[in-house]
Order: C-alpha cells, then structure tokens, then sequence
C-alpha cells in the first residue's frame, strides 16, 4: 500500500520493501557478479594507484580543508555566485525543494522538446528526466552507464558507475531491440560504436542540454565537469539551451579549489587523469547562449546546518566509500536510499528523501569503518550512521 | 509510527534488565570461569580476566543457527519476537546448555591459563559475568549503553576490581573508550591480552610439532579500523614467533581488511551470511588452511557459512596458543 507521494504505508512498510528489494538482489546471480567485478577492479586499481601517486593524499587533504572553508561560508559564496554568473549572463536560480525545481524546468523547457542529459545524481534526486519525459519532452541521458539504465527502466546502483550491476549480455539484449541491429554481447566496443551513433543524431536534434556539475567556483563563475566520454561535451555544446542544475554544496571560492577537488574526486574514482575536464564559463561563450544554474537546497542546508551531520556535505561523490563496503559488494545500490547509496547514501537519504526511508538502510550498516578510511576526505560515516541511529530510537523512546 | 522493528527494543530490554541480550543469566556467561582455580573463591579479586559474556554467548548462537532464521529473517515480521517476549523469565535461573560451541566458549579459560603460566597469577574471573553492553551502543541506545556502563561499574567495584584484562574487540572497545569517556568514574585499568602476550614473546617461541601450516589472519574491524590505535601488528608479531607458522596475508587486510558480517544478523541475517560468504572467500584466496582471529562474532560467522566442516580450521589465536603449550605439555 502507499500514500500519495508514492511511498510505502503502515507499520515497518519501509523496513518491509527494503528487506523484500535487498532479497531479490541476493538471489540474482548476474547482479552479484557483475557487482563482484566491479568493486574487486576497483579495490584492486585503487591500491595501485595511490600507492604509485602518494601525492594524492597531499591534495586530498587540502580538498578537506577547501571543502570546510566553503561550507562554513556557503551563504556568501552563494551570493558571490550569483553575481558572478549573472555577469556572464547566466540565469541563476536557487530553489529550495524537489517540487520547486521541478516547476523552474517546466517554466523554463516547456514540452515537446528534445533534450540531451550528462550524468547527475541531483536530477536523479529529483526524478528530472522521468518528469520532463511526462510533460511530453524526448530526454536522452548520453552518459553510457545512465543510459543502458533508462533504456532498462532500471535505477543508478552507483554514483560513478550507474550500471555496474547490468551484465553485456544484458546490454546486448536491450540494445538490439532498441537500435535494430544485432549486437554481440562478447564485443563491447560495437556496443559503445552502437551507442555514440544513436546518440550522435539526439545531440544535432536537441534543444536543450542539461548537465550536473562536479564544482563550481564562486570567485571566477566557472563550472567544472568530470566526464570520460566525451557526452558532457556534445551535450553542453551542441543545443542553443543549456541548463547546469546541482547541489549548493558543491560551491567552493576559487578555480585552483576548485581544480584540486576534480583532481581528487577523479583520482579517487580511479582515474589517474579522467577522460576530460571542462570548466564551462570561463569565455564569453555563455552570453551569447540562454544558459541557466539552477541550484538545489533540497535538506542540504538542514544537513549542514546540523553539527552532528555538516560533514556529509563535503561528499564529493568520487563513489570510493560504496566500492570498499563489504554492504555494497553484496547489495549495491540496494543500500542505501532511492537516489542516493551507501552508509554516506544513507545519511543524504535522511535529508534529502524521509527519515523513514532512511531508517533501514541506517540499520544495515555494519559501522566497521572501511568507508571513512577508503574516504579521501575523511568523512566520518561510520559516527554520523551511529548519531542517526541515537536519533532513530530515542524518537520512538519519546513518543 | 513505530520507526524501527521490535527485535531492537527486545534486545534492547534484555540487556538492561537480565544484562545479556540473549537473556542468560550472568552465571551461564561466565560459566566458563571455573572454581577454585581461577575464580579466588570467596575472595575479593583486584584483577580479572573478563569475556564480556561474548565467548559464552556466540556459542550459544552457533547452535541456534537453524533456530535464529525464523526470528530474525524479515525485521518487518515481529509476531515470534513479541511471542518470545513471554518466554524471557527463563533468564532467572542457570540454564543447563547442552548444546554450545564448546571451543569457542573455552577461549576466555584459556586465555587465563595461558596468563598463569606467564607468570600473572594474580588475575582471576567472576564467576558471574554480565554482558559488555556493546549492542546497546551499536543499535543506538546511547543513553541505555552509559547507564548500562553505570550497572557495570558498580558491578565491578563491588568486587573490589581494579584491573580487567579483555580478550575480544567489542568488550575493549566498550571498557577502555566508551565507559571510560561517557560514565562517571568507570576509572579501571583496562589491558588488552594481546599487551600481555607481546611481554612474553619467548614463551611462544614454539616449535610446533608437525610440519609447517599456512595462516591468514583476519582482523577485526574495531581492532584494524574503529580504533585510533589499531591493533594489527600485535597479533602478528605474536605470531612470528611460532616456527612453522606461514602467514599469507589477504589483498584486503590491516587497515583494509573487511567484515565477517556480523554486526547486521540481528536485523538482516541473509545479507549478514553473504558478507560473511564472501570475506571467507576472499581469505581462502590465499590459499591458507586455517584463519585465525581474534573476535568472538568473526569466529562464529565464518564458523556457519563453511561448505564443509573440515573446509578450514578457524581459530581464536589464544585457542591456537594455547594448544601449543599443552602439546609441549604445560597444561592437561
């Protein structure tokens, strides 16, 4: 049974569909695996990689130090922001929940439009594309991973790596039926051939495209984007219309912070360099386009207005706390919140989502301690799990 | 609305009011403290050897293995733990337990015996042992875990206590960090055996009798990861001192290493046994026959995912000591 907003009703019913969800992922053998793959490359090539560049832990501290900085002066650095981007002739917009974004996109979009996405976990927090599809627009993520999980109807297991639960037989299987040529599971590369092609004709035909952003910087009105395909690119590039839409945490003052936390956000995702860095806004390019930065608050101010919990919003979402959980290697995105995954997921699930969708995915971390220590800026997960616990129970103590 | 299920709370009530979560009383906890040897009959002891009630309680729990998935497979379905709820006067009395893991829950006597024979006679046991409190704090009943730690230090004072020697992860980290930073006057001096063992590591110079084994170690995640001091090399440099022992160590160990799963069966056992599937796999990676460990939980999870009993030897390192000196013939 659920309410109107789409959520599971009556006693336990969270715990309940939680239980039921993680369930079926434990019996399904191809998501295991392709879960195991994933996170055991990644241990593997993370080791390596930090141990041939010890340096990344220097940047990674003084990525701590600038995230600190930023977020105790988050209100003015917004401020700045703001008149710096204007200047450029950027639309900026700060709006506070999922419903007043999603009423700024309709105003400024419309319907009937065809619109190219890179990958970003804040339009997922706010279900974008699947709004913006029932308003009567064409939306084509053009992330590879995002996109084999719109084509299957499915949900991003990992903040970095959508898709690493789906295995190529699967892709192959979906991506045949929906290009209309055979496609070997064994070749990826025809694959990825096939993808870029299909998306090629969406990036000419679009009128907008909507990108995330990895961090902005205040100072010098610039954006920067982390990608390794090259969609972001086309996708920021090619339509008249562009709109930059993320988190206000992600704000920091200057373009050397800014540069140094993409460094370390990439490196921790196991990119010794990534495939490509843009800084949008830099040129004059943007006053001669309608560009809008849409920001989003949506509990983050809540978070980190609170002591106990400031800290989860300097995540920079380099996803390396969900690949050592031994949670996750079973689970994946499973743990965690509808957007959000992880014991970190599960934290921002407590703000940005319910607290009873939060619940138990907070009761199902094992607080052994790999995630802080995997974490290139230290967060504390495992305390701010224990801290929600206290708050969990002592609210029904109270009642 | 209710926000959490109703075995927290059980847990939760067990452990203030009978002080174990199980509901066993403090003597079948420390029944593994036998007289007149190791407890000073009758008299005051200053210093002692405390399990935490945990050996004793994972014994339990391995033999209940087939029982605890009918109560705690799905949070969500509460009926059998509100019907268990009526079933909890049994604590009041020593239960006669025929069935436990006898191994595991003779590592604390072990442990003491390996501690006489080091020369620490003067430590003992209590007879009666109740529980650390650890879960309380682990499922959020922070409040609960500092009155608990009130219970526990009068508990100890009364018994004239001044030392306690720990010999498990969960009861160090409670006794040495969490009561002493949240409860009043919970002043003990708190000594990890393994501080003890590292002064005596002539004693486990041992030439093991048979031919050379090979030996992963797990680490405990409070011990490699929870504590700002991690305790990681002790362990192995007790165990560099036993000829023919062959450490292999796993990818993932030290700092890195992973849990055995334990800490989330009480809510979520299935995805509590695949964790514990999968650490178990990645420790046979490395080809080692036995894994040795040094928590009471870790043993008794990698213990009921074997495929086959004789799959691998897991063992406490105490319990591996231990055999050692009784096969150079320091104990019956």
């Amino acid at each position: 049974m659920k309410n109107d907003n789409n959520e599971p009703r009556g006693h336990l019913s969270h715990w309940k569909c939680y239980y039921q969800t993680f369930r079926k992922a434990l019996e399904d053998e191809a998501f295991r695996e392709g879960v195991s793959r994933a996170t055991t490359n990644y241990e593997k090539g993370i080791v390596s990689l930090l141990a041939r560049h010890p340096e990344s832990e220097i940047w990674a501290r003084e990525v701590r130090d600038i995230k600190e900085r930023s977020i105790q002066q988050l209100s003015s650095l917004l401020k700045t922001a703001k008149d710096t981007f204007e200047d450029k002739g950027v639309v900026v917009i700060v709006v506070k929940d999922k419903i007043e974004a999603l009423s700024v996109f309709d105003e400024i979009i419309g319907s009937g439009k065809v619109i190219v996405k890179g990958k970003s976990m804040t339009t997922e927090e706010i279900r974008l594309r699947q709004h913006l599809m029932e308003r009567g627009n064409e939306v084509w993520e053009t992330d590879l991973g995002e996109f084999i999980i719109q084509l299957l109807n499915d949900r991003p297991m990992h903040v970095v790596t959508p898709s690493l639960h789906v295995p190529r037989e699967r892709v192959a299987q979906v991506f045949t039926k929906y290009m209309a040529t055979k496609l070997d599971p064994r070749d990826v590369n025809a694959m990825v051939l096939a993808a870029r092609e299909f998306l090629r004709e969406k990036y000419y035909q679009a009128d907008f495209g909507i990108l995330g952003a990895n961090v902005i910087s205040a100072n010098d009105g610039v954006i920067l984007s982390i990608h390794n395909e090259g969609n972001i690119r086309f996708s920021g590039v090619m339509p008249d219309n562009l709109i930059f839409f993320t988190g206000i945490e992600k704000i920091v003052p200057t373009f050397e912070d800014a540069m140094k936390v993409a460094l370390v956000t990439s490196r921790y995702s196991k990119y010794k360099v990534a495939g490509y860095y843009d800084v949008w806004g830099a040129s004059d390019d943007f006053k001669s386009r309608n560009v809008h930065l849409i920001l989003l608050d949506n509990g983050r101010s809540r978070m980190i207005k609170d002591n106990d919990f400031r800290e989860a919003a300097y995540c920079l979402r380099c996803g390396a706390c969900m690949y050592t959980c031994p949670v996750f290697k079973i689970i994946a995105g499973n743990f965690g919140g509808s957007t959000y995954v992880g014991g970190i997921g599960a934290i921002w699930t407590w703000f940005v989502e319910t607290e009873a969708t939060a619940t138990p995915a907070v009761f199902s971390c094992l607080n052994d301690g790999s995630c802080k220590i995997q974490c290139p800026i230290d967060i504390d997960i495992p305390q701010m799990i224990l801290k929600l616990k206290e708050r969990i129970v002592n609210d029904q103590s109270d009642r | 609305m209710k926000a959490f299920p109703e075995i927290l709370s059980f847990i939760r009530d067990m452990i203030m009011q009978y002080h174990s979560p199980l509901g066993l009383s403090p003597n079948t906890l420390g029944s593994w403290c036998q007289k007149p040897n190791n407890s000073l009959d009758g008299k005051k002891s200053k210093k002692v050897l405390y399990s935490g009630g945990l050996h004793v309680m994972m014994a339990i729990i391995d033999r209940l293995r087939h029982v605890l998935p009918l109560m705690m497979k799905d949070p969500s379905k509460e009926g059998r733990i509100k019907l268990l709820r009526k079933f909890t006067f049994i604590n009041k009395r020593t239960l006669p337990m025929l069935s436990w893991h006898a191994k595991l829950k003779e590592i604390p006597r072990k442990a003491l015996e390996i501690l006489h024979y080091l020369g620490h006679e003067d430590i003992t046991c209590l007879p009666e042992e109740p529980y650390n409190g650890s879960l309380l704090l682990e499922l959020g009943f922070k409040q609960d875990a500092v009155a608990y730690g009130e219970f526990l230090r009068d508990y100890f004072k009364e018994q004239n206590v001044e030392e306690i020697i720990v010999i498990d992860p969960h009861t160090f980290e409670m006794l040495a960090h969490f009561y002493p930073q949240n409860v009043k006057e919970f002043d003990f001096k708190v000594v990890l055996i393994h501080d003890l063992l590292l002064r005596h590591l002539d004693a486990f110079r041992m030439q093991k009798d048979s031919s050379s084994i090979r030996v992963t170690y797990h680490d405990p995640c409070i011990y490699s990861k929870r504590l700002s001091n991690p305790i990681i090399e002790q362990p192995r440099e007790i165990m560099s001192q036993i000829n023919g022992l062959e450490l292999i160590e796993a990818f993932n160990h030290g700092r890195r290493s992973r849990c055995c799963g334990g800490p989330v069966e009480l809510l979520f056992l299935e995805l509590s046994k695949e964790i514990s599937r999968d650490r178990l796999e990645h420790l046979s990676q490395t080809g080692a026959r036995m894994i040795m460990t040094s928590c009471p939980i870790c043993y008794i999870s990698f213990n009921r995912v074997k495929k086959r009993a004789d799959e691998f030897i897991i063992k406490d390192l105490i319990e591996f000591l231990h055999e050692n000196l009784v096969k150079r013939g320091h104990f019956s």
